[in-house]
């Protein structure tokens, strides 16, 4: 990831001269990270989308702040998270189903997905984040750490926490 | 298998920790227990890929850019109109109209009773050589046409 931060500098250097082809290159790369994480959040489409298109236009916005030593995907994960944060305050967390649970036609699918939704909603904001990020994205522990702008020993540690939340609910469930 | 074992399982079968025997083991002890549903779950989990989502819209990159065109604009609007030297420009001429507009109707009102009773005359008053008149027609309420029959009366005389 720190080959793709050097790269990421660079767009972030054009856009900030007002290339908008840059920015377009940037929201290209970075589009389906950011639209992936919140979907597994928020479980809907539309409303991923709305919160991904949000999350670029802060970032745009900001950009004069953005600071190119340090990590831009950081950044930008941290928009979209509070982002996310924002929804669930707005919605009162209320967790939208996913639309294919809803019209779905694999039942099996749709009672899994439902239970991973079940699950993430009762861990603890800073679990799910990790939870998602390792076992749904499938981030490796380096790429998690250079997300969300942390070091390797304490993701670790924050995963295995994570982990036993995890698996605790997992017991529970029937 | 009690509590902690099973935490501990699972813990191994999430990191791909546990032998082939040992995780077919721990499937068929979930089944067994009719959890089915967190089998699967745990497979998505343990799986190397990401699960299938739905695929974001082609149109997303079209709704950024509009977002920011859009925003660009009212950032446009919003910084003319906060340059510092706008501010008292556009007080300046607010005044001014605020002072064309008073000093139009001053003038309006200032206009002599002759002139009136002309528009007057002109709109509903029929005059006589012998200074009487007859009303064929008021458009203005009563007592403003009343106001003006001695003027008109008098002018004559």
């Amino acid at each position: 990831m720190e080959g793709n931060n050097m790269v990421l500098s660079e767009q972030i250097r054009q856009i900030k001269a007002g290339d908008e082809d840059a920015f377009s290159k940037f929201f290209e790369t970075n589009r389906d990270m950011i639209y992936r994480y919140i979907y597994r959040y928020i479980g809907n489409k539309v409303d991923s989308e709305d919160i991904a298109i949000e999350t670029f236009v802060k970032f745009h916005h900001n950009i004069d702040k953005v600071d190119l030593s340090k990590n831009i995907r950081a950044y930008l994960f941290r928009i979209a998270h509070n982002l996310v944060v924002d929804f669930f305050r707005k919605y009162k967390y209320t967790v939208q189903l996913n639309e294919d649970i809803a019209t779905g036609s694999e039942k099996g699918r749709d009672t899994e997905k439902e239970l991973i939704h079940e699950l993430l909603e009762k861990l603890p904001d800073k679990y799910r984040d990790l939870i998602i990020l390792k076992y749904l994205e499938k981030y490796s522990n380096e790429d998690i750490a250079d997300i969300k702008g942390k070091s390797l020993d304490s993701i670790k540690s924050s995963l295995k926490r994570a982990r036993k939340k995890l698996v605790r609910l997992f017991n529970k469930l029937q | 298998m009690n509590n902690k074992n099973f935490e501990e399982e699972i813990v191994k079968y999430l990191e791909g920790e546990l032998n082939p025997e040992k995780s077919k083991e721990l499937e068929e002890e979930l089944i067994s227990q009719k959890k089915e549903r967190l089998l699967r779950v745990l497979k998505d989990f343990s799986s190397p890929n990401p699960g299938s989502i739905p695929e974001p819209s082609p149109f997303m990159e079209a709704r950024l850019f509009s977002r920011l065109k859009r925003a660009k604009k009212k950032k446009n609007v919003l910084s003319f109109l906060l340059t510092p030297i706008k501010i008292p420009s556009l007080v300046l001429v607010i005044i001014l109209i605020l002072f064309l507009t008073l000093t139009v109707n001053l003038f309006k009102r200032s206009s002599t009773p002759a002139e009136e009773l002309q528009e007057i005359y002109q709109e509903g008053y029929a005059l006589y050589d012998n200074g009487e008149y007859d009303v064929y027609s008021v458009d203005t309420d009563d007592s403003f046409a009343a106001a003006y029959f001695d003027t008109l009366t008098f002018k004559n005389e």
